[in-house]
């Protein structure tokens, strides 16, 4: 098992290891299962669909693939990206 | 190392599959949240995972967020875990159960 800082290091949202998906049973190129407990019933906002997504509140700028990202960007283990204020939302 | 330093900010994880590593859990939760600390406890004599986890945050915001979306939302070794806030009522509140 690796050292826990290294893991801190490596492991970043937005990104899944083959090793976590199996366990999950999460397919390469699929959206994890949380992101539909994302949304969340707000109508007072100009989407008019009625539900919006609550985004991690730890994360700001955090993209997800096909939402709020280029959907192309869904493939192999990632599916967002965490963007500092430092970078441009699309690189 | 396995004390929560603020049970407030801690979630309590369930069900957890004792195949499941700590460097999982934490490749998990963090993709819906910073994580400041995680207890995954063992039998000290078997070594075995207990079948739960303490995990913690950084703000009340990051803990909430984490119980709405990942309770009962991931399957691990087809077993779906539980994940609730660690301190259910205020002390004063004084519940029974």
């Amino acid at each position: 098992e690796l050292e826990w800082s290294q893991i801190r290091k490596e492991k970043l949202p937005g990104v899944i290891s083959a090793e976590l998906r199996q366990i999950m049973n999460l397919q390469e190129g699929q959206l994890p299962p949380w992101y539909m407990k994302m949304q969340t019933n707000n109508n007072s906002n100009n989407s008019g669909a009625g539900s919006e997504l609550e985004l991690p509140p730890g994360y700001p700028g955090f993209k997800i693939a096909g939402i709020n990202w280029d959907i192309t960007n869904l493939k192999g283990e990632t599916y967002g990206k965490l963007v500092t204020s430092k970078q441009k939302a699309n690189d | 190392n396995s004390q929560m330093s603020n049970p407030e900010l801690s979630v309590y994880v369930g069900n957890i599959d004792p195949n499941v590593t700590k460097a999982q859990l934490y490749e998990l939760f963090v993709q819906v949240s910073p994580i400041s600390k995680i207890a995954y406890p063992k039998d000290k004599l078997l070594q075995t995972h207990q079948g739960y986890a303490f995990i913690e945050f950084y703000t009340p915001e990051d803990t909430n967020y984490v119980v709405k979306v990942m309770n009962n939302t991931v399957s691990l070794y087809d077993r779906f875990l539980k994940v609730r806030k660690s301190v259910q009522n205020l002390p004063s509140s004084n519940n029974k159960t």
